[in-house]
C-alpha cells in the first residue's frame, strides 16, 4: 500500500511540477489554473470526473488572487494538486467528493503557504542567472542568454516537483482518515457554502459600478428560466 | 528587415519571458533572451551584438503578454540603430518609458477581466456539462492571450514607437469593463445553477418553487454580503475558515 502511495505521490508531483511551470516560468496558457490542473491530476489518480468539481470550486475561490508586481499569489497549482489528491484518496468510489472537499480545503490552505515560500526563494535565487549572463557577456560569451534564462525555468519546475512531493506523500497517506466524513451528508452545507463563497470571490474580482446590479438581474432571469423548466 | 525565422524565434522566446523572474531584475533576463535571435541577425559584428545584448539585459517588468509589442518595437528600434551606427539605439529608453503603462493595462485587462471571464464561463460549463468546461476555459482565454502575443509582436516590428497608438486603438480598458459585466452576469447564472445542483443533491424533498423561493434570495444576499466583506479587506483564506468551519462542525455534530 505504501509503495502505491509513494508512486502516486511521485506521479502527481511530476505532473504538478511540469504544470506549475505555466504559472510563471513558461507559456502562461492557464493550464496551471485549478479548473484544468485538478481534472488532470484526477485523471492520473483514476477519477477525473470527481476532480472536475474540485477544480471548479478552487477556480472560483482563487479567481481574484492576481500576480501583480512583486506580489506572489497563492500557489494555485500546488493547492489544486494537493486538494485533489487528498479529496480523491479520502472518497470511496461510490461517494461524491463534495462531502470531504471543505474539510480538505481547510487543512490544505495552510500548507499552500509553504509553496508560496518556496516560490519566493526561487525568485531570489534567479538573480544569480541574471548575474551569470552579465558576467558571461562581459567575457565575450554571447550564446549564454537562453541557457541562463531556462535555468530559471528548470529551478521553478524542480522546486514545484519537490514541494508537491513532500506535501502530497503525507497527505495521501493520511487522507483515508477523513473517510467517515464523506458518509456524513450533514457536511454538505459546507460544500454549498464553498460554492457561494466562490461566487462572491468572483463578484469581488470583477467589481465595478454596475456589477452587483447585473449579477442580481442575471440571477433573476436564470431563476425564472429554471422555474419555467428550462434548466 | 529581420527574417521570418528570427521573428518566429522571438515569438517562441516570448513564452519564456518570465523563466528567470527575480525580485531585482524581474523579466530582465527573459526579455534579453527573447530578443536575442533578432539582435543576432541585425548586428553582424560580434562586439556590436554583445553591446546590444547588454542593452537589453537590464531591469524589465510588464505584463508578460504585453511584452510582445515592446519586443516588436525594440526590434524595430534596434534595426534603425543598426543602420545609424553605435550608440544610436532608442530601445532602452522606450522600454523603460512604456513598461509601466503596459504592465498596468495588461494586468487590468488580462488578469482582471479576461481571466475571470474565461474562468467563470469554464466553471459554468463544468457544472452543467463536465469536462467541456476546462476546454472552453482554455480555448476562450488563449484566443485573447495568443492574439496579443502574435499581433502585438507583429505590430511592434511594423510600427516601432508608434505601437503605442496600436495598443491605444484596441481600447483594452473599455473592453475590460464590458468583460467584467459579462462575468457578473454569468456569475448570476452560476448562483442559480448551484441552487439547482443542490436541489438535485437534496433528493428534492420540497417543491422546486419553494426551494427557489427560499434559496435564491438567501444565495444572492450571501454572495453580496460576502463580496462586501472582501471589499473590507478579508482574504479568501480567512473567509473560507469563517464560512465553512462552523458548518463542518455543525454537520459533524448533527451527523
Amino acid at each position: 500500500m505504501l509503495s502505491g502511495i509513494v508512486s502516486s505521490s511521485l506521479i502527481v508531483a511530476a505532473v504538478g511540477g511540469v504544470i506549475s511551470l505555466d504559472r510563471t516560468a513558461a507559456f502562461q496558457t492557464m493550464v496551471s489554473r485549478p479548473l484544468v490542473t485538478a481534472p488532470v491530476i484526477g485523471y492520473f489518480l483514476g477519477n477525473a470526473e470527481a476532480a472536475l468539481i474540485v477544480g471548479a470550486v478552487l477556480e472560483l475561490l482563487l479567481i481574484g488572487d492576481l500576480p501583480v508586481g512583486r506580489y506572489i499569489p497563492v500557489h494555485e497549482t500546488g493547492l489544486s494538486v494537493l486538494v485533489t489528491a487528498a479529496a480523491l484518496n479520502a472518497t470511496p468510489a461510490s461517494f461524491p467528493v463534495e462531502g470531504v472537499l471543505p474539510t480538505v480545503l481547510l487543512v490544505m490552505i495552510p500548507v499552500s503557504v509553504f509553496y508560496q515560500k518556496a516560490d519566493t526563494i526561487v525568485r531570489r535565487i534567479n538573480i544569480r542567472f541574471f548575474d551569470n549572463a552579465r558576467t558571461m557577456l562581459d567575457n565575450g560569451e554571447e550564446a549564454c542568454l537562453m541557457g541562463e534564462n531556462l535555468k530559471g525555468a528548470a529551478l521553478f519546475c524542480l522546486t514545484g516537483f519537490v514541494t508537491i512531493f513532500v506535501t502530497a506523500l503525507p497527505v495521501m497517506a493520511s487522507a483515508r482518515y477523513l473517510r467517515p466524513m464523506v458518509e456524513q451528508s450533514a457536511v454538505y452545507p459546507a460544500f454549498a457554502a464553498c460554492l457561494v463563497l466562490g461566487v462572491a470571490a468572483g463578484v469581488n474580482a470583477v467589481y465595478a459600478e454596475r456589477t452587483l446590479l447585473i449579477f442580481t438581474a442575471a440571477g433573476i432571469v436564470a431563476a425564472a428560466v429554471w422555474m419555467v423548466g428550462g434548466l | 528587415m529581420i527574417s521570418r525565422g528570427a521573428l518566429l524565434k522571438v515569438f517562441l522566446g516570448s513564452f519564456f519571458i518570465q523563466s528567470s523572474w527575480s525580485f531585482e531584475k524581474m523579466q530582465g533576463l527573459g526579455f534579453a533572451s527573447a530578443i536575442a535571435p533578432a539582435l543576432k541577425e541585425i548586428f553582424k559584428d560580434k562586439k556590436a551584438r554583445i553591446e546590444a545584448y547588454k542593452r537589453h539585459l537590464d531591469f524589465y517588468n510588464a505584463h508578460p503578454y504585453m511584452a510582445s509589442p515592446v519586443l516588436g518595437a525594440s526590434i524595430n528600434l534596434e534595426e534603425k540603430a543598426g543602420e545609424a551606427g553605435p550608440g544610436a539605439s532608442a530601445a532602452p529608453k522606450f522600454k523603460s518609458m512604456i513598461m509601466g503603462p503596459y504592465g498596468a493595462i495588461g494586468d487590468s485587462f488580462f488578469w482582471g477581466s479576461v481571466r475571470p471571464m474565461a474562468s467563470v464561463i469554464g466553471v459554468l460549463i463544468t457544472l452543467l456539462w463536465g469536462w467541456k468546461g476546462p476546454l472552453a476555459f482554455l480555448l476562450l482565454y488563449n484566443c485573447f492571450h495568443l492574439w496579443m502575443r502574435f499581433y502585438g509582436l507583429k505590430a511592434g516590428v511594423r510600427d516601432g514607437k508608434d505601437v503605442v497608438g496600436y495598443i491605444m486603438s484596441l481600447d483594452l480598458p473599455e473592453w475590460g469593463v464590458r468583460f467584467k459585466y459579462l462575468t457578473a452576469a454569468v456569475l448570476g447564472v452560476v448562483s442559480v445553477v448551484v441552487l439547482w445542483s443542490l436541489f438535485g443533491a437534496a433528493g428534492a424533498p420540497v417543491k422546486k418553487w419553494v426551494w427557489l423561493g427560499a434559496g435564491f434570495p438567501a444565495v444572492m444576499a450571501s454572495v453580496i454580503a460576502l463580496s462586501l466583506l472582501f471589499k473590507r479587506g478579508l482574504s479568501i483564506s480567512k473567509l473560507v475558515y469563517i464560512v465553512t468551519l462552523p458548518l463542518i462542525l455543525y454537520g459533524l455534530l448533527l451527523g
